[in-house]
């Protein structure tokens, strides 16, 4: 083996990681606010409703995260979960009440919706209050201390505070390539089996640019 | 510098290779039926693998398999409900038929052979199978080319073919193209043998042998018996070697054609329909002087742009950066290509045979979409001249390329092509199809 080619294969195996960091990085950036060290709770109760705002910056908004938490004694009665498009005036997308329960059995909670196709650029309104069926307890969300996210803002009794939900929007164009390969589509194929495919891909490809860049 | 043959078979290889890798990643994330007419050309040769009561039942079966494979839902349609049983319900799917039988009768025989569980299976060892065919593509381009032009301008050349977004779409699509396109490049081998003198007389069987199996393949196959005529025609006014082996030659290919032909006919049953059906393809259905100026830039546009990728039925296209790229490629290499054929009195000729395919392709090409069968200019029609067209670009790219970054080309070259696929599948595939 030549001192040349010694050289290249480490360059190459190197080139190969910041693809696979490049297929790991999604296309589209979608709001999105972690909580991060610097975080609070604030309970869901009679006096006290959540929301925050964002724009969207991909078609297909399906779903919203938000971090949760359950507070002493135990989590009782329903939530309102409801999504606002406020970009002119506020028009009502869809709303469901959550068992107390069911919101806090995860540490994020995922509230689904049918898929909005023209959301790109569009204002939206998620809130977060307690139900008029029956009264909630033991319910709270995780907020930033600051702001975090410079496309919205946290609503707090419909008063904007200097912080942010902690939550993400979902949508198909927020996805890195390799999640989706991961993933797969309807089972035709192995995941394992797309990922060395395109690890031989990056191998043949580096073996080709290796000879034919001796060519002339 | 041509590179040492041990380091050029080693390329080749690695070309080979890599083809075959993208083509596993293309497999696993394009699903089924995403290939132009793919639903028609499957159920007729897995058809033919069945009892004749048994072979319509098969299109409901592929109906099935599209909708379980999301095909309505891609294009954002619903699925026809109740789903029909048979394809002549269904709007943009024809039922075909056999009057060309060369792929359904090898697919057919393929499928005898492998002996598949299901419809599904059936049509993944078709999808091989045209992997195969394009590989064996491939390597015929590179003999042909490395033949005429030499080991440097093969290997840039099946480097392009090798890292083409849509051909690689084409090898992976059921359908009869994958067949025509080895056929095509089988012809272009061939044509480089008789011009570069190796074995004249056996080449230019093997080339009529090999457009006359295009000629059963597709009806756009009928442009590779133009283009084998007009090479021997060529070759031997250039050569002045027109000797009575030589006219025994063409005369024994002639009448093995015209057997062949009149063979097929009674194969097929009924030589009226099968007449009426290769006239079709010649019918003018419009006034040839109806076309204009401005539809001809448009057709010149879709061309270029849908040359290097767009996926689906003609559906999904890869972002404008993207699409500018391409079209600068493509541009850049033929634009080269025209400037190195003028320049260079060595290169001249043998450019001139690549240029002979790629006019005779696009000029039937350009006469098909305007006049006898209307449709979008694909860039699968100009895949039965894929490795002239990869040859070309080859030339005009590195012609275009400024000499202070010719020690750099290479590798530049190779990148750029592997950016464009990368981001084909990232930019187009994967979001439209793994969502």
């Amino acid at each position: 083996v030549t001192a040349p080619a010694r050289r290249w294969a480490p360059a190459w195996i190197a080139a190969g990681v910041v693809f696979v960091i490049a297929l790991r990085m999604p296309g589209v950036s979608l709001p999105a606010s972690s909580a991060g060290l610097r975080r609070f709770q604030i309970d869901i109760n009679s006096a006290t409703s959540v929301s925050q705002t964002f724009v969207m910056t991909a078609d297909g908004l399906e779903a919203i995260e938000v971090a949760t938490a359950g507070t002493p004694p135990t989590a009782t009665g329903n939530v309102r979960l409801e999504l606002y498009d406020v970009s002119d005036g506020a028009s009502f997308i869809h709303g469901t009440d959550v068992r107390a329960a069911d919101l806090v059995a995860a540490p994020v909670f995922r509230f689904e919706f049918q898929p909005i196709d023209d959301s790109a650029g569009q204002t939206y309104r998620f809130d977060l209050h307690p139900s008029e069926l029956s009264p909630v307890a033991g319910v709270a969300v995780w907020a930033t201390k600051g702001e975090r996210y410079r496309g919205g803002s946290m609503l707090i009794n419909d008063r904007e505070r200097w912080a942010d939900l902690a939550f993400a929007a979902v949508a198909p164009a927020g996805r890195s390539s390799w999640d989706r390969l991961r993933d797969g589509s309807d089972g035709a194929s192995p995941a394992a089996l797309t990922i060395v495919a395109f690890a031989g891909y990056w191998a043949a490809l580096g073996v080709v640019l290796r000879l034919f860049a001796g060519v002339r | 510098m041509n590179p040492r043959p041990a380091a050029e078979s080693a390329l080749l290889a690695g070309l080979l290779a890599l083809f075959l890798c993208r083509a596993v990643v293309a497999v696993a994330v394009v699903p089924p039926w995403q290939g132009p007419d793919e639903p028609t050309h499957f159920a007729l040769a897995y058809g033919l693998t069945m009892p004749p009561e048994m072979q319509r039942p098969v299109q409901g079966g592929v109906l099935q398999s599209m909708v379980r494979h999301g095909w309505w839902a891609l294009y954002e349609d619903p699925p026809p409900d109740p789903l029909p049983q048979s394809f002549d319900r269904i709007n943009g799917i024809g039922e075909g038929t056999l009057a060309q039988p060369l792929y359904y009768g090898a697919a057919a025989a393929i499928l005898q052979l492998s002996r598949p569980a299901d419809l599904e299976r059936a049509y993944i060892h078709l999808r091989i199978l045209s992997i195969v065919l394009a590989i064996a593509t491939l390597a015929c381009g590179w003999a042909g080319t490395r033949r005429l032009l030499g080991a440097e301008i093969a290997a840039g050349a099946t480097v392009v073919a090798a890292l083409h977004p849509q051909f690689l779409l084409a090898a992976i699509s059921v359908n009869a193209d994958a067949l025509l396109n080895l056929c095509g490049a089988f012809v272009w081998w061939q044509a480089a043998r008789i011009v570069s003198g190796q074995r004249r007389d056996f080449a230019m069987v093997l080339m009529f042998v090999g457009a006359v199996a295009g000629l059963f393949t597709k009806r756009i196959g009928m442009v590779l018996i133009g283009i084998a005529l007009a090479v021997s025609v060529w070759s031997l006014w250039t050569t002045r070697a027109w000797t009575r082996r030589s006219a025994s030659v063409a005369a024994a290919t002639a009448i093995a054609g015209a057997a062949l032909l009149v063979a097929a006919a009674l194969f097929f049953g009924r030589p009226d329909i099968w007449g009426a059906f290769w006239l079709n393809a010649l019918t003018v259905r419009r006034p040839i002087e109806s076309a204009t100026l401005q539809e001809g830039f448009r057709f010149l546009r879709m061309t270029v742009d849908y040359f290097w990728l767009i996926g689906g039925w003609l559906r999904f296209q890869p972002p404008e950066a993207w699409i500018w790229i391409a079209r600068a490629v493509i541009l850049c290499g033929f634009g080269g290509a025209i400037v190195v054929t003028i320049e260079s009195r060595a290169d001249r000729r043998l450019l001139g045979l690549a240029w002979l395919f790629v006019g005779v392709q696009v000029a039937a090409m350009l006469y098909g979409v305007f006049w006898t069968i209307p449709s979008a200019p694909q860039a699968r029609y100009l895949f039965p001249v894929f490795a002239p067209i990869t040859a070309l670009l080859y030339v005009g790219l590195r012609r275009g390329s400024p000499a202070a970054f010719r020690p750099y080309w290479p590798a530049a070259f190779v990148l750029l092509l592997a950016a464009l696929d990368v981001t084909g599948f990232t930019t187009v595939h994967i979001p439209t199809y793994l969502r």
